[in-house]
């Protein structure tokens, strides 16, 4: 008996994943867990997105516990069918999968990005951006950085869908880098949807650091010291029909911006309607939680060592950065223009507000504004071209969808 | 059974300067195009929105305006006896008195000061409406 107790003990120690941190290829699962710390702390000490980050940095350290059985990257391998197409097993994956594989199932069916979406609708006023239609072109310039960026993926040897997958980071809005990647992101490119996710909410969270600096090399202090107008006030019944026409619009437009410029849409119209304020609750408060937990932890699941220990996360993390400083510039350079073309009546730092980071990108340039005019209110006038961002980003990621898939 | 292959699209896009160049070249055609087209549309039914508040603005200004006239001229009476006043005593019913004299008292103890009737005339050219006409027709107007 004790022989056979001993032996028990031994195959559990044997089975467990202590055993297996010291077998080949344990040390990378450690490294990994190591890695999932340092973005927890960021997360909880230095607030770094932390809804979407502290979720993704757990997901992280659940998958690379070994034997935990809760993620199989074999299983999202995709099969080529006689047509051509690609899909993947459900059928496996509902049978064989763990926790995180049966999570990740709304990733890769893309369904979480677009309920979050859903979510961010019907908490966003498109007020600023109906006042002030304009605000659209400073929207659709800070989108440059994406495309520049794919320029720089593109010079750095990634495929067309990493180089996509990549240059979406520049759209500054996570739910897209996230929804682009895993419609675009194979198996067998060096990077997942996890890495990608990792770098958006990384670097909209440094939106506060990233962006001053430039959005100051770029301006000069007179520029900088604009005091914009009041903006008109917008109607209840414009608010209605703002979102079933800009649906209509980008959806015959780029078809594939429709499930994210919709659900967007759809939130925002719930809102806005005012006789449906319950399910507009449940959209902004239950349903985005629910969903916020389900998408963080199950795309952290997909950071196995075999996808950030590499070069190529690396590249990710320069390029990201780049598209995130490319696409300030780009905003600013054009707010510049406006600037010019108004005879002085738009301030330019509201461009660096059309990333989609909302609306931290427009509480970035309400401050700055403020160094120079301590009663200049900017936040919305840059809210405009903010919330336009987030649009903007939706339509970049449809072409992209539309070139690369 | 279904062969399971590795091979995937994006090793099938040849990644040269050409290809890289009409992806971003067409990128930012559309997503300029798409959110120009919105401008104008924006601008075109914030337009007409505008327009149309504008002349419902005017209207309502208007309406204020002769409602505003129609209450001073039904008013004029007991304004009158509620503020203190020198004029003519005339002949009138004890009645109508009576009826005056009770609605200064509710308007006296609803804002709390005492009011005194210290006359009460006819006005100078006879009313297009009687004063209870007017008063029904202002109840009714005032939600428009």
């Amino acid at each position: 008996m004790i022989g056979q107790f001993l032996q028990t003990v031994s195959d559990i120690a044997a089975e467990s994943g202590f055993a297996a941190l010291f077998a080949s290829g344990g040390l990378s699962n450690l490294v990994m867990i190591l890695i999932s710390f340092l973005f927890m702390y960021l997360a909880i000490a230095k607030g770094f997105e932390p809804l979407l980050l502290l979720p993704i940095a757990f997901g992280m350290m659940l998958t690379n516990i070994p034997n935990a059985g809760m993620y199989h990257s074999d299983l999202w391998v995709a099969i080529e069918g006689e047509d051509g197409s690609h899909y993947y097993d459900y059928g496996r994956v509902l049978k064989e999968g763990g926790l995180l594989d049966i999570l990740y199932c709304g990733v890769k069916l893309q369904v979480y990005p677009p309920l979050i979406f859903l979510g961010i609708g019907a908490m966003t006023d498109f007020g600023p951006l109906i006042a002030n239609p304009k605000s659209f072109i400073l929207g659709a310039a800070a989108q440059a950085g994406i495309f520049l960026t794919f320029i720089g993926a593109a010079a750095l040897g990634m495929t067309a869908t990493e180089c996509g997958s990549i240059a979406i980071i520049g759209g500054a809005d996570g739910p897209t880098a996230i929804y682009v990647s895993s419609k675009l992101l194979k198996a067998t490119d060096s990077i997942d949807t996890g890495t990608i996710a990792l770098a958006a909410y990384t670097y909209m969270a440094l939106v506060p650091i990233i962006q001053p600096p430039i959005m100051k090399a770029l301006t000069t202090k007179k520029e900088r010291s604009v005091v914009m107008g009041q903006l008109r006030p917008v109607s209840k019944v414009e608010k209605i029909i703002f979102p079933v026409c800009v649906t209509l619009i980008i959806g015959l437009m780029i078809p594939s911006a429709a499930p994210l410029v919709g659900m967007l849409m759809l939130g925002n119209i719930l809102k806005e309607s005012g006789c449906c304020d319950r399910i507009a609750k449940t959209a902004q408060n239950e349903l985005m939680n629910i969903i916020t937990i389900f998408l963080g932890v199950s795309v952290g699941a997909t950071t196995t060592a075999d996808k950030i220990l590499t070069l190529s996360f690396a590249k990710v993390i320069v390029l990201g950065v780049i598209a995130f400083a490319l696409g300030t510039a780009a905003g600013v350079l054009f707010g510049k223009i406006m600037c010019a073309a108004t005879h002085g009546k738009v301030n330019p730092l509201i461009g660096s507000a059309g990333v989609s980071a909302v609306p931290m990108a427009a509480r970035v340039a309400q401050k700055v504004g403020q160094e120079e005019v301590p009663t200049n209110y900017l936040l919305m006038h840059a809210m405009g071209p903010n919330v336009a961002g987030v649009i903007g980003s939706a339509v970049a990621a449809g072409v992209l969808l539309s070139i690369l898939q | 059974m279904l062969p399971r292959l590795s091979t995937v699209l994006s090793s099938s896009i040849d990644m040269t300067p050409e290809f890289v160049a009409a992806v971003v070249v067409t990128g930012l055609v559309v997503v300029f195009l798409a959110l120009l087209i919105l401008i104008f549309f924006v601008m075109g039914y914030g337009g007409i929105f505008q327009a149309i508040n504008k002349s419902r603005e005017n209207k309502a200004k208007a309406q204020q305006k002769s409602e505003a006239e129609t209450t001073i001229s039904v008013a004029s009476t007991p304004a009158q006896t509620a503020k203190p006043q020198i004029s003519q005593e005339v002949d009138a019913e004890d009645e109508v008195v009576a009826v005056i004299a009770a609605a200064v008292a509710q308007i006296s103890a609803e804002n709390g000061k005492v009011a005194v009737i210290k006359s009460i005339k006819p006005a100078k050219s006879r009313p297009s409406r009687l004063a209870w006409a007017k008063a029904g027709l202002i109840d009714n107007t005032r939600p428009f």
